[in-house]
């Protein structure tokens, strides 16, 4: 079943940079979608706007069965709390506890008093405790954000998203600014969400083996265009080269190498 | 290539140093200030307020009194820090351009927080004085602008420096306006 379908995407950012030109795809429920593509290509920019954290100039997106870009407010809340996101920095509230970031992720749910106040049900603190506990952070339950390493941090930011109950999760980079250990731990994280919960994932990647490794299907953005949407096993060395340039040479180029997830 | 940055930094430093000579001296003249005479009067200063602050028996009578005002003056000081620090932080969410609601808004509250701070309170309270006579509403008026100013800044840097990453993270879960301010923002 189709999830995501985006039609003609567009985005210019004021008169000057095109973001994105005529992006079109769709995205199948269960799907792990890598989006690959050089800095500046527009992949946090087409990501943000599925969520219309960015607002798009034109074009058309729907997100199950809504039409995203035609939401008012309220609705807007409702699409969000329906998609979880991760970014590269984490984004964490830092002085506050492992918990109540996490808890964080249920505020879309939330009546304005609620919200404000920060009061959260019985069901939501033990769904809190057991996402904790899925992603092996309850020893850092009570500690403050600001003492967590960065591969605890992502899992933190993964909890936070996953108590959302979303359908999709978008995910800016989430490896970005961590060691590789970290990096396979969070990955595999990602993955085990898709194949166990049936959670959509969309990773915008720079490490291309990981991409490979990881997904179902690898998405190629090069000066905001769509230059390959296909299965992982059909990317080639000539592919790579399109995506990145001729420069990128054989620092990439290790396809094939570590498959088989 | 430009010229030699070091060149322009010697020549901005010696620049500065002329201007703010020529600013000393013509103070000097203007103010017909006599520099031997000021180093040397610093004896004469310091024999004068230790025999005129140091209190005497005189002193001591009146202490009763000074104590009442002197608790007063705590009081006041107290109220007015409260109140301005509550009208602070609204008028930083309003200010801070992470936060802000929208730009006329946000100029407004910047410029009322930049006009009573860089009033020093010592001149409110000379002109709340010529309008309000001495007492204790008086005090409390320049406090509570004085303090409101520095506050406003104060949290509105605060806020910049936090920048908008946990409060895009928030936008991003759904939460509305008012969950972001309470939860990304108010943990400072």
């Amino acid at each position: 079943m189709t999830l995501l379908d985006v039609k003609n995407l567009n985005k210019q950012y004021g008169t000057g940079t095109v973001a994105l030109s005529n992006v079109n795809f769709s995205v199948k429920e269960g799907e792990f979608i890598s989006i690959i593509g050089p800095s500046g290509a527009g992949k946090s920019t087409l990501l943000r706007c599925l969520n219309r954290m960015i607002e798009a100039s034109s074009g058309e997106i729907t997100f199950d069965g809504m039409k995203v870009l035609q939401l008012n407010k309220k609705e807007l809340r409702n699409l969000r709390s329906k998609i979880g996101m991760i970014f590269q920095h984490y984004n964490l509230v830092n002085p506050l506890s492992v918990i109540e970031n996490v808890l964080h992720g249920r505020l879309g749910y939330k009546s304005t008093m609620k919200g404000l106040l920060g009061i959260y049900s019985e069901e939501e603190k033990k769904g809190a405790l057991e996402i904790i506990e899925l992603l092996g952070l309850e020893e850092q339950i009570y500690k403050r954000c600001d003492q967590l390493s960065g591969g605890q941090k992502q899992r933190v930011g993964i909890a936070r998203a996953l108590i959302q109950k979303p359908k999709m999760l978008l995910c800016d980079e989430p490896i970005a600014s961590l060691d590789p250990n970290a990096s396979k731990i969070i990955m595999d994280y990602l993955r085990k969400v898709t194949n166990e919960m049936g959670i959509t994932c969309l990773v915008n990647l720079h490490q291309v083996n990981v991409a490979l490794t990881y997904s179902d299907r690898i998405i190629g953005v090069k000066q905001g265009k769509i230059v390959y949407d296909g299965l992982p096993q059909y990317v080639t060395k000539e592919i790579i080269q399109d995506i990145y340039g001729t420069e990128s040479g054989e620092l990439i180029l290790d396809i094939g190498g570590n498959r088989g997830a | 290539m430009g010229p030699d940055i070091f060149t322009v930094r010697r020549n901005n430093r010696i620049f500065f140093f002329l201007a703010l000579t020529a600013i000393t001296v013509s103070s000097i003249i203007v103010t017909e200030y006599d520099i031997a005479k000021g180093f040397t009067s610093i004896y004469k200063a310091i024999t004068w307020s230790l025999s005129n602050f140091y209190p005497d028996a005189n002193a001591m009578t009146r202490l009763p009194d000074i104590m009442i005002k002197l608790q007063e003056t705590v009081l006041i000081s107290i109220a007015a820090t409260t109140v301005a620090a509550l009208c602070a932080f609204f008028f930083s969410i309003f200010g801070s351009k992470t936060t802000k609601v929208n730009s006329i808004l946000s100029t407004l509250s910047r410029g009322v927080a930049s006009f009573s701070r860089n009033i020093p309170d010592a001149v409110w309270a000379l002109i709340l004085l010529f309008s309000f006579g001495q007492s204790a509403l008086t005090g409390y008026f320049a406090l509570f602008f004085a303090t409101f100013g520095f506050l406003t800044r104060t949290f509105i840097e605060t806020i910049d420096e936090v920048g908008d990453s946990s409060v895009e993270a928030l936008r991003a879960t759904g939460a509305s306006y008012t969950h972001i301010i309470a939860h990304a923002y108010l943990p400072l």
